[in-house]
């Protein structure tokens, strides 16, 4: 029977499991149609390819500005932030499915892009970051020529 | 009216709501991300109180993997008839939706004097 030879192999094979389990909660939530809560403890993302550039886009809402960071390190990006509690003064309580929330995840990008070329925008709740790829991954059309 | 066929395609989700009351108001709040002014509809009809949005589309490319699909939000609460229905406030900020359900002047009794004959 196949053994662990070393803790290096375990650790493989321990984050292996963890990947596994990932793919399953996202099978999950992949599921459409099912009622589902539009946002949790970290924020819900979405990630394009969009030609000539990544696009990924995530759901903020009620979180500012200022509570925001982005940062983009080699290829792996970071996004971070909170969600301040906006319960008002002077209310009474009778349901709260919102609630404050800190968050940091990162993303390793597939493919090389130029850092001076992103762009990140906050807009009615949704954080919307475009990053141009690097020229060399570009895509390219490659014209044929009749021989 | 016709309804385009992605939309049916699309099913709504509840959006999440935080309720507060005070003596003057019900304030409903909601998270609505992705959503402008344009794509919230918010109808008092009855007893009932239904907001209904729409997710303003960033036209991308093929999405390659995604946690999520842009769901349009949906959802319907019970409103007392304390409720004055003709001063219901709105206000949209940051895909989050602040809802004003101001309450009637609580009816005083009215006294009725009785004569003698």
């Amino acid at each position: 029977m196949f053994g662990y030879r070393n803790d290096f192999d375990r650790t493989l094979a321990i984050m292996d499991q963890l990947r596994r389990r990932m793919d399953r909660a996202f099978d999950d939530v992949d599921r459409s149609g099912a009622p589902e809560p539009a946002t949790g403890g970290v924020p819900r993302v979405r990630f394009h390819d969009a030609g000539n550039a990544f696009v990924l886009q995530a759901d903020l809402p009620g979180v500012r500005e200022a509570d925001l960071s982005l940062s983009l390190e080699q290829d792996v990006l970071t996004l971070a932030g909170q969600r301040r509690g906006d319960a008002p003064e002077g209310y009474a309580a009778y349901r709260q499915e919102r609630a404050p929330f800190r968050f940091s995840r990162s993303f390793a990008l597939p493919a090389k892009v130029d850092p001076e070329k992103t762009s990140a925008v906050l807009e009615h709740g949704v954080l919307t970051v475009t990053l141009e790829k690097a020229p060399e991954v570009k895509p390219r059309q490659i014209a044929v020529r009749v021989g | 009216m016709a309804r385009e066929t992605r939309s049916q395609e699309r099913h709504p989700t509840a959006p999440l709501v935080d309720v507060y009351e005070n003596d003057k108001e019900i304030l409903l709040i909601a998270d609505l991300p992705g959503v402008s002014k344009d794509g919230l509809t918010i109808q008092a009809d009855g007893d009932t109180l239904t907001l209904e949005a729409r997710r303003t589309e960033v036209p991308l490319g093929t999405p390659p993997t995604r946690e999520y699909q842009t769901q349009d939000f949906s959802r319907t609460f019970g409103i007392s008839p304390s409720i004055d229905r003709d001063r219901i406030e709105a206000k949209l900020e940051g895909g989050v939706l602040h809802l004003h359900l101001p309450k009637r002047a609580p009816v005083t009794p009215r006294k009725i004097p009785i004569r003698v004959g």
